[in-house]
């Protein structure tokens, strides 16, 4: 293990490398539309040729970073750098628009840095054990833990459960449009191309979050776009603010960095998964659920430290199985065999001390990006500063630019305009949106992972041992759910007599 | 008054704009651009194949730019469909020859009709079974493979018609169960929970060394060490619709990643992009990058690839028959 570290360390090329793809994986992130998979591509006809080690480490630390560059463009303009960052818009562009988008992108740069951290601790920890949690978890429980996410919707709804979970059932119906995943089967396309591929997941939130909050502030409402307090704190105490809430929320940091490295090691599961997920268990696990949505800090640090925790968890199933975990590994898959790298089980045998200087490049990566970004967040503060009418046309434009890289497509942004009428009546209506969104991914994922339990193993697939374990979990969680949602629906009826 | 920097570099633009048609028409029979249209998302094989082809396609073509564009949408069947208006040339594309199967199907794109611009290489197609079935012939799972689950992509895609192809024409009773894409078959496989699948002979090596599966047949033409012992199918003695099949698969896994242009191309625009294509892929640039990356070459001009295509594509009344079958069930 710690030859890795001396090998890393004791190569100046490798280490250089290392310094050059943290800006370059950031901006990638930081580029609305591009993000890791494009990072990757475009980087590839440089890779042939390098040194083994500065390759990896340059291509493992390009990668590991890109979520981190992407915390700018999501809490500063409201517009996700990637598809994992999307959980994120919600509440630190709500943060951002309060005149605290430096505490946002400083928890968000912490999260990010210690979800990296642990991803990279159940990287190097889990190996021996990595084909046996897989065996563990398939798509039985793949399909019971989009259940619970679907779940904790409810926990979303602000002050009414009903427009929670019908929006939440509106977005679980948007998520069947498409081609069928198993069948092939055309549905809600409308003889379109263009919806046979589905609702872009990056297209959705632009149209749910930037799209009608600047067709507010374009109109000069108040109600959105304006930073409302601008200026709540120096730069300074804002950093520390930002310090303080992980500090404060450490075990939460904690259980999302375990979940999105847990997701991560699951082939089949992406990040956007795990940083929805880690959204919703952000909102059940708190207190005051109803702030989420409208600037609750912990809606930036769960999904952050779970979109770079995840990275390391990838990285378990792609080099030492051979099975790349998401789209996103199977590119590094395919961008490490020119360095004469073959992932799969022979690796750490035949390439002990590459391997622990790839795990130890993507933690020292991780911090120094977390680093590159906290001393960023004054400067792009500046952003959010600015006046909201100046900024729509850049957004609008920006949004239009993310939807046609994320897509290639331009009819996209017909459907990008449809939904964005959707936002916009939500948001004047004040009902929630984040259900939507939950329900677009994980309506998606959970009939996938139903399909498959029911063809691989019969009904009987609800009676695996990791299974039984999670509807338990499951129930007891509703049940919990349920008693917190009486107690508050009570305190509220309370409030309501003494305000009477 | 000197100009504002902005003014004078919209200036610079616009009069670099007005210069390009005196400098692009260097390829008559040619548009000024070529937009190479990929069938797939990007990332996949058949994109780094169709970006490494369109740069140096670009190069082998005086004056014409060369623009890689992603439309993997539907599995790139509208872009093929669109590719039919492109009669000047102007666009050419690379995309998943298991569309032929889906043609064969009743897919109704009209293939038989486009016109081949060269192949940049070709993939065999491999038979595997898991190691704990302790099955470890082709004969062997004749005998004994009735009621395995054997994994592919999604219903309708290549994959599926060939698995089930095969069961069908030679009786193996497997239970075929689609919707597994990318890596998740070999995912199943090393998981257990699964007992075989029909794979690209790249993602067999690692399966085989962690001692996960038993390839039983090859389909195409494989110079992989792993895969040296394994019967191909084309060496087995066949008959009927054993045959019919095993020859079609064959045929397509050697059509591999084929560059296609639009059926009523202008015959001067295709004779100079077949030229073009195949010096691009005679380039020891070009080469030297491929090995570099790791990607395997085995490039056939443009009339071969009409042949090998033709081969697939003929009227075999039976295949279709069958391939009908596999897709209603």
């Amino acid at each position: 293990m710690l030859g890795g570290l001396s090998a890393l360390l004791a190569d100046p090329a490798a280490l250089a490398w290392l310094f050059i793809a943290i800006p370059v994986g950031m901006a990638f992130g930081a580029v609305p539309g591009l993000g890791g998979k494009i990072a990757l591509i475009a980087v590839m006809p440089f890779i042939a040729g390098m040194d083994m080690l500065a390759g990896c480490v340059f291509l493992i630390s390009l990668h590991a970073v890109v979520h981190t560059g992407a915390a700018a463009p999501t809490i500063m303009l409201g517009i996700p750098g990637t598809g994992p960052s999307t959980a994120v818009v919600a509440d630190g562009h709500a943060l951002a628009r309060q005149g605290q988008g430096v505490r946002a992108l400083s928890a968000a740069a912490i999260a990010s840095g210690i979800g990296g951290l642990i991803g990279t601790l159940v990287l190097a920890l889990i190996v021996p054990f990595a084909l046996g949690l897989m065996q563990l978890v398939s798509y039985p429980e793949i399909f019971l833990l989009t259940l619970f996410g679907i779940g904790f919707s409810a926990v979303l709804s602000g002050d009414s459960m009903a427009k929670g979970l019908t929006v939440g059932a509106f977005g679980l119906l948007i998520a069947f449009i498409g081609i069928e995943p198993v069948y092939g089967t055309p549905r809600f396309t409308l003889g379109s191309d263009v919806l046979g591929d589905g609702i872009h997941l990056v297209t959705a939130v632009l149209a749910l979050y930037a799209i009608p909050e600047m067709l507010i502030a374009g109109k000069g409402s108040a109600a959105a776009g304006a930073p409302t307090g601008t200026r709540r704190g120096r730069g300074a105490g804002q950093l520390a603010g930002g310090l303080a809430d992980v500090v404060r929320h450490r075990w939460l940091t904690l259980r999302c960095s375990v979940m999105g490295a847990l997701v991560g090691i699951i082939p089949g599961l992406g990040g956007d998964v795990a940083a929805w997920l880690c959204y919703g268990h952000a909102a059940q696990s708190s207190r005051t659920p109803e702030r989420f949505g409208k600037g609750a800090v912990e809606g930036v640090i769960g999904p952050e430290a779970a979109n770079n925790s995840k990275e390391g968890g990838a990285l378990v199933p792609t080099l030492f199985l051979g099975i790349p975990g998401s789209s996103g590994m199977a590119i590094l898959l395919v961008a490490l065999v020119p360095l004469g790298i073959s992932p799969g089980p022979g690796l750490v045998s035949a390439n002990s001390e590459l391997v622990w200087a790839m795990v130890w490049a993507l933690a020292l990566s991780n911090i120094v990006a977390a680093g590159a970004l906290i001393l960023l967040a004054r400067p792009l503060n500046r952003i959010a500063r600015l006046k909201s009418s100046m900024l729509v046309p850049y957004i609008y434009l920006l949004a239009m630019a993310s939807v046609y890289i994320s897509t290639t497509e331009w009819r996209s942004l017909l459907t990008l305009a449809v939904l964005s009428l959707l936002g916009y009546a939500l948001l004047r209506r004040n009902w929630p949106r984040a259900p939507f969104v939950i329900g677009l991914i994980l309506g998606a994922e959970a009939e996938e992972a139903l399909i498959k339990s029911l063809s691989l193993w019969g009904p009987g697939f609800l009676f695996r041992p990791v299974s039984l374990l999670l509807i338990a979990t499951l129930f007891l969680s509703l049940w919990q759910l349920s008693l917190r949602l009486k107690r508050g629906s009570k305190a509220a009826k309370r409030g309501r007599a003494h305000a009477g | 008054m000197p100009l504002p920097s902005a003014a004078r570099l919209i200036a610079l633009t616009l009069a670099l704009l007005c210069a390009l048609p005196a400098v692009a028409q260097d390829s008559p029979a040619l548009p000024d651009r070529i937009d190479y249209i990929i069938g797939s998302k990007p990332g996949g094989g058949y994109d780094r194949y169709g970006r490494l082809v369109a740069k140096h396609l670009e190069k082998h073509l005086d004056g014409v730019t060369v623009v890689p564009v992603n439309r993997g949408s539907a599995g790139g069947v509208p872009a093929l469909r669109d590719l039919k208006e492109a009669t000047d040339g102007s666009r050419i594309m690379i995309f998943n020859t298991g569309i032929l199967m889906n043609e064969l199907g009743g897919l109704g794109l009209g293939l038989q009709s486009y016109r081949w611009i060269g192949k940049a290489s070709s993939e065999a197609r491999v038979l595997l079974v898991a190691t704990d079935t302790g099955i470890n012939s082709f004969e062997g799972l004749q005998a004994e493979g009735a009621g395995l689950i054997f994994v592919t992509a999604s219903h309708g895609s290549s994959a599926f018609i060939q698995t089930s192809l095969i069961n069908l024409s030679f009786g193996l009773g497997l239970k075929v169960v689609p919707g597994f894409g990318g890596s998740e078959a070999e995912a199943a496989l090393m998981k257990g929970e699964v007992q075989g699948g029909l794979v690209s002979e790249s993602n067999v090596a690692p399966l085989v060394e962690a001692g996960v599966v038993v390839p039983l047949l090859v389909f195409g033409e494989s110079s992989d060490p792993v895969l040296a012992d394994v019967p191909r199918a084309r060496s087995l003695a066949l008959e009927g619709d054993a045959l019919i099949v095993a020859r079609a698969i064959s045929a397509l896994t050697q059509l591999g990643r084929i560059t296609v242009a639009a059926p009523e191309i202008d015959e001067a625009a295709l004779t100079a992009l077949r030229e073009a294509y195949q010096a691009a892929l005679a380039d020891l640039e070009l080469r030297a990058e491929a090995e570099a990356q790791g990607m395997p070459l085995d490039p056939l001009p443009g009339p071969a690839v009409d042949k090998l295509a033709e081969d697939v594509l003929a009227d075999s009344a039976r295949l279709e028959e069958m391939i009908k079958i596999v897709l209603d069930r």
